[in-house]
């Protein structure tokens, strides 16, 4: 009998779950950037943001958020006076959710400037890092998310100027929560702190020693809000602490020492200045008991300590390079492009050579931060190589489909899935709410990722959702030779906000006002141009577009379709990519349009094609 | 058999044949009736005994404040086991309004009683509940239970809200038979709604639509982009009051019955600017094509369509500089529905006394408030400690104030929607203004909605008014956990007279208290010296009280009219009625 509804879903589900054990298989590890918000400024010269960054893959949903401080200058730029890592998900309890950590050099804060965030993996594993520039140290703080790992593991390196003495990092949490539930109020009840280690446990003590290395992990809850009401989940907390880079000094003002107030419990770990680098883990229960808890770390606790020590925080890009593994793709790269493709193999051959000894080297020891950069600079050159140049053996285009709220009805994602298999598209949402903002469901994190596509089609899709630095890194996509489509609506072009953004210039159109959709007054059948047949081959019953954006074609490019006398379709090349924007936008209710055409996925498919093919001539 | 058998079986014959028939139960065929039809009750009553019987079976109606009628006594017979019904008529005159409580009493005394009210507007009369997610509930029979208790309730209008696949423009979806509803994912299906219509019709309890101006989900997202020239657009180029998830969008729109219960996106399409007057005579015929559709007796507008400022799609800004337009618009929207349906009621979610803001011109609220229901949605935060609604005396403060506007204009002042109690019911009746609850009560707290239903002419009236300060018109001699300075209303009645209400409340010292239903320490012998209106004299008092058995409160009066009331519990009410 065939399962129905809710049966019917947990059926697959644990289907899927038997599968992914069977195989091994993880859910990969994704970093989503939600983007800065600046809140309205409370004075003229004064105002906060903040950066989310929702971490997915592991089974507990962690959120690592950046606070900022600005102060406006006398010239009126903004300068950031702070800046703080918190920790909002699972729960804005426990590890603070806007500062939870906070380094000081020398007894003073390195954090009262910009950092620096830059996410450099996902997928087998995550990697975040927040970076800060102080004249004493360069700090970097970067955590290992590991898949379907409970815990977070955080590094901190440093390199710090001889005059670096003391360097410090202070934890902050607020076990299960920061106040009673009012039931509670109401009986007089108050807040009762905990902390639980292999060999004690206290209440709400000031200033207490922990007895390395005996006491590298501690529990910290609450007595109280332990009995919170199912509505308000909750959960202890806990920290590891490698102690092999720890001042384990027994002068009193070196002991790593936790204040267990009322209010939050503060962890200071003193660090051995010379070792540059300290090692923790950091656990959010939310959901379990302390029983549960104690009962996690305990069993954790003997393979954790090993890890920590031994576990790299590099990019696996680094840590599994495999350079016979390349030297094979290379081979196989060359026998499939033929004597036409011999040169970009032989460069790359070169670049392997000269690369993999020196990634082996990295692997070895502990990296400077300028070596590591570079390393991973020159790495991602290489494989960008072997993108570029294996570009033209794909025959079935990878597209990333950015999907604005009318671009549903160009039919992109089943208009692949049907050419080339579910696994040819993968989307990345548009979402707007005014309490919330723009959003992007899903972008890759990182260029590596993107590369993961050929093309990338905009559909109805403005820039508000994407960061900075998606949009830098979609810019620079294009101009390495993705391909870049962009399909109309009302948040497409004008109203799409693209001006003065990075993509702007690639388009091969110029953009007017906000308000560029007009409704032709007759309805013409669309037509390829001689251009755009040379191009995409010949293409009939094409329907009609009963709006389009008014933007003026920029010199250089080409006109493919028309409706009468007015283009519809304008190509041209940026860099080594190739962009084709579709001037009409899906909307109306006359009969026959364009997006729902005989014709449309045909000519679809065509342009994805050209476009993932690159640009022939540099 | 033995001689003690026999004496057995005598001995049971015995009983049996003289055990009482009993009126099992008196049910009027509709809680609402119209004036100037007839109110039909079903009385069924058992005989239990062995033997054939007939019986004389008494029907009485009461209603106002002692006013009864007496249907002649007719002989019943029942047929020995068996239980029998009979339904009774009583013609309702056309000016008769408010509860009726219908008696019906067996010449050996056994009695039942029941409950239903007489007018035209049932948000006036009787209590308003919403209900939603409704596919598969014909089948299952909880749509016949549903009824039930309503009925037990004593609710006279149910809502169904956000039922449609999209609210602004899927109000009477031709081509879908179920679906998902735009806002909140909920479950559908056209043959259940029109079933619980047409059920809730025939026992006379009315079916209201919610209505909104937003487009939402894959179906109301679609109409947008099918109208690009209707919608209004902001500053930014940029479609306005448009929020949405096109991820959820695409997921409710590819595979619907896998989602869960959300509402993945809306946009503003009803409020459009003066050069598109076709959107607003657009959904007039989608609000006549629902009613036609699944017989809705009225709206409730949670969100009007109407007219707004903002720029077409070509970027012309088109101002409208007051709101007369809108005035002019809801002028049409009432005109044109009436015209098709002269009963259509018509209801409002409503700011008409000022907090926290008005909404509304005055000219707006002209064309709204005339009987029609007005709904104080910002009182739901009361509960919550932060709300400026909390504590009592605030609650009562912004309730009357709200409440007064909307009787001042004609209509009838509801609160809500959030979970009642004894106290709320209690607060909020002796202001003039209904709660709107989503549930359904426990029995204890029916008795309340009963109270109120049977006795809704001295609190829903809209022709009440609060007298302040109370101390011009009565004096009253409580302890100081007794609210009634804020309760004192009056109306004049035809022929010169006046009537006068006088609710004592007794809520607890400690604010909080009372949100967990307790009541304040019972009161004694209470007393309540009213001052004579000029030229009137006193001619009826009556004591009432839900927390007392029967209602009625037994006091006594001195001499000089001083009413003294051994006990008041929670809520009690005094009536009087003065005539030339």
């Amino acid at each position: 009998m065939k399962p129905k509804g809710k049966t019917a879903v947990h059926c697959r589900i644990v289907i899927l779950l038997l599968l992914t054990a069977a195989l091994g298989l993880a859910a990969p590890v994704t970093i989503t950037d939600d983007g800065s918000t600046f809140h309205p400024a409370d004075k003229p010269e004064r105002r906060s943001g903040s950066r989310l960054f929702r971490i997915s893959g592991m089974t507990q949903q962690y959120g690592l958020k950046t606070s900022i401080q600005q102060q406006r200058g006398e010239d009126g730029a903004w300068r950031t006076i702070n800046s703080h890592v918190g920790m909002p998900l699972p729960t804005e309890a426990n590890w603070f959710h806007s500062a939870f950590f906070g380094i000081t050099a020398n007894g003073r804060t390195i954090q009262d400037r910009d950092v620096v965030v830059s996410i450099d993996e996902t997928g087998e594993q995550g990697l975040i890092t927040f970076s800060w520039q102080h004249p004493l140290v360069d700090a970097r703080v970067r955590f290992l998310l590991e898949a379907e790992s409970d815990k977070l593991l955080m590094e901190v390196r440093w390199e710090g100027r001889p005059e670096l003495k003391a360097l410090a990092i202070e934890f902050v949490c607020y076990p299960q929560g920061y106040r009673p539930n009012p039931a509670s109020v109401a009986k007089q009840e108050v807040l009762n702190r905990r902390m639980i280690t292999a060999v004690r446990d206290i209440r709400q003590v000031n200033d207490v020693a922990l007895d390395l290395p005996e006491e590298w992990w501690q529990i910290y809850q609450d007595t109280l809000l332990e009995r919170a009401p199912f509505y308000n989940p909750s959960g202890p907390c806990a920290l590891a602490i490698l102690p092999d880079d720890v001042e384990l000094a027994i002068e009193p003002e070196d002991q790593t020492m936790v204040k267990i107030t009322d209010y939050p419990v503060m962890v200071k770990v003193n660090l051995a200045v010379t070792s540059g680098r300290a090692r923790f883990a950091l656990w959010d229960f939310t959901g379990k008991t302390t029983t549960d808890a104690e009962a996690i770390v305990t069993q954790q606790a003997p393979a954790l300590l090993e890890h920590l020590r031994h576990a790299s925080w590099l990019p696996t890009a680094i840590t599994s390079f495999n350079a016979e593994e390349q030297v094979r793709e290379l081979d196989n790269l060359a026998a499939a492009l033929g004597d036409a493709g011999e040169p970009a193999v032989t460069n790359l051959r070169t670049r392997l050579t000269d690369l993999a000894p020196r990634l082996e080297a990295l692997r070895q020891d502990l990296p400077s931060f300028a070596g590591e950069q570079q390393i991973m600079d020159e790495l991602a050159d290489y494989r960008l190589g072997v993108w570029q140049a294996a570009r033209p053996t794909r025959h079935a285009p990878r597209v990333l489909l950015l999907e604005g709220l009318f671009g549903y009805a160009w039919r992109v994602a089943p208009i692949v899935r049907q050419a080339w298999g579910g696994e040819a598209v993968r989307k990345g949402d548009h979402s707007w709410k005014y309490w919330i903002g723009h959003r992007v469901s899903w972008f890759p994190a990182t260029m590596d990722e993107l590369l993961g596509f050929d093309v990338v089609v905009m559909s109805d899709f403005p820039q508000d959702p994407l960061t900075p630095d998606m949009r830098r890194m979609l810019a620079e996509f294009v101009q390495k030779g993705g391909g870049l489509l962009v399909l109309g609506g009302t948040y497409a072009y004008g109203a799409g906000a693209w001006a003065e953004s990075p993509i702007e210039p690639l388009l091969p159109v110029q953009i007017g006002g906000l308000f560029d959709l007009r409704k032709l007054t007759k309805d013409p059948p669309l037509h390829l141009t001689e251009e755009g047949a040379s191009a995409l081959g010949t293409h009939q019953a094409l329907g009609t577009v009963p709006w389009v954006h008014e933007v003026t074609a920029r010199p250089g490019s080409t006109i493919w379709m028309t409706a009468g006398e007015r283009p519809v379709a304008v190509a041209g090349t940026a860099g080594e990519g190739r962009v084709v924007t579709i001037l009409g936008a899906p909307l109306g209710d006359q009969p026959a349009p364009c997006w729902e055409s005989e014709g449309w996925p045909a000519l679809l498919a065509g342009l994805l094609r050209y476009l993932a093919s690159g640009r022939s001539e540099p | 058999m033995s001689s003690y058998g026999r004496l057995a079986i005598l001995c049971w014959l015995v009983a049996v044949c003289t055990h009482g028939q009993v009126v099992q139960r008196v049910w009027p065929e509709r809680i609402v009736v119209a004036p100037g039809h007839e109110a039909r009750v079903a009385v069924e009553v058992a005989n239990p005994g062995a033997v054939d019987v007939v019986i004389e079976l008494v029907v009485r109606l009461r209603y106002g404040i002692d006013a009864e009628d007496v249907l002649p006594p007719s002989p019943i017979a029942i047929p020995a086991g068996r239980s029998t019904t009979t339904t009774v008529a009583f013609a309702i005159p056309p000016d008769r309004k408010w509860g009726h409580e219908v008696i019906a009493t067996l010449a050996n005394g056994s009695e039942a009683r029941e409950f239903f009210t007489v007018g035209t507007n049932p948000w006036e009369l009787g209590h308003y509940i919403t209900i939603f997610m409704l596919r598969g509930r014909k089948e299952s029979g909880d749509i016949d239970r549903t009824i039930e208790r309503w009925r037990d309730s004593y609710v006279t209008a149910f809502e169904g809200f956000s039922w449609q696949p999209s609210v602004f423009d899927g109000m009477a979806p031709p081509e879908l038979e179920i679906w998902r509803s735009g806002q909140g994912g909920y479950k559908e299906s056209k043959e259940d709604w029109k079933y619980l219509i047409d059920q809730g019709h025939k026992q006379g309890i009315a079916a209201i639509t919610y209505i909104q101006c937003f487009s939402y989900g894959p179906y109301g997202m679609d109409f947008a982009r099918r109208h690009p020239e209707w919608l209004t657009f902001g500053a930014d180029g940029r479609p306005a009051g448009a929020w949405f998830d096109v991820d959820k969008l695409s997921a409710y729109r590819d595979a619907p019955e896998d989602q869960g219960f959300d509402t993945p996106g809306g946009i503003t399409t009803g409020r459009f600017l003066l050069t598109r007057p076709e959107v607003g005579d657009f959904w007039i015929d989608q609000v006549i094509a629902s009613v036609d559709m699944f017989g809705w007796d009225g709206f409730r507008s949670d969100g009007m369509p109407g007219i707004d400022s903002g720029y077409d799609i070509a970027g012309n800004l088109v101002e409208a500089k007051d709101r007369d337009h809108n005035a002019e618009y809801l002028t049409k929207v009432r005109q044109r529905i009436t015209e098709r349906f002269p009963n259509f009621l018509y209801g409002w979610n409503n700011v008409a006394g000022g907090y926290p803001r008005m909404h509304n011109s005055a000219a707006e609220e002209a064309v709204m408030l005339k009987d029609a229901y007005s709904l104080y949605e910002h009182f739901r935060s009361a509960p919550d400690p932060k709300s400026d609604y909390h504590t009592w005396k605030k609650m009562v403060a912004h309730l009357q104030q709200e409440g007064d506007a909307v009787r001042e204009g004609g209509g009838f002042p509801h609160a809500g929607w959030m979970a009642s109690l004894h106290n709320l019911e209690a607060v909020a009746s002796a202001s003039g203004v209904q709660i709107d609850t989503w549930t359904v009560e426990p029995p204890s707290f029916a008795n309340y909605r009963r109270f109120e239903f049977r006795w809704s002419e001295f609190l829903w009236d809209n022709k009440l008014r609060h007298l302040r300060p109370a101390t011009d018109a009565v004096t009253v001699e409580a302890p100081a956990s007794i609210w009634w300075q804020e309760f004192v209303q009056a109306r004049d009645l035809p022929n010169g007279g006046r009537r006068m209400i006088v609710h004592m409340v007794n809520l607890p010292d400690n604010d909080n208290d009372a949100w967990t239903d307790q009541p304040g320490p019972e009161a004694t012998n209470v007393t309540v010296k009213l001052l004579m209106p000029p030229g009137l004299k006193q001619n009826r008092l009556l004591v009432l009280s839900p927390d007392m058995e029967g209602d009625v409160v037994t006091v006594s009066i001195a001499d000089d009219g001083t009413v003294t009331i051994p006990t008041v519990v929670r809520w009690t009410m005094l009536v009087a009625e003065y005539t030339k």
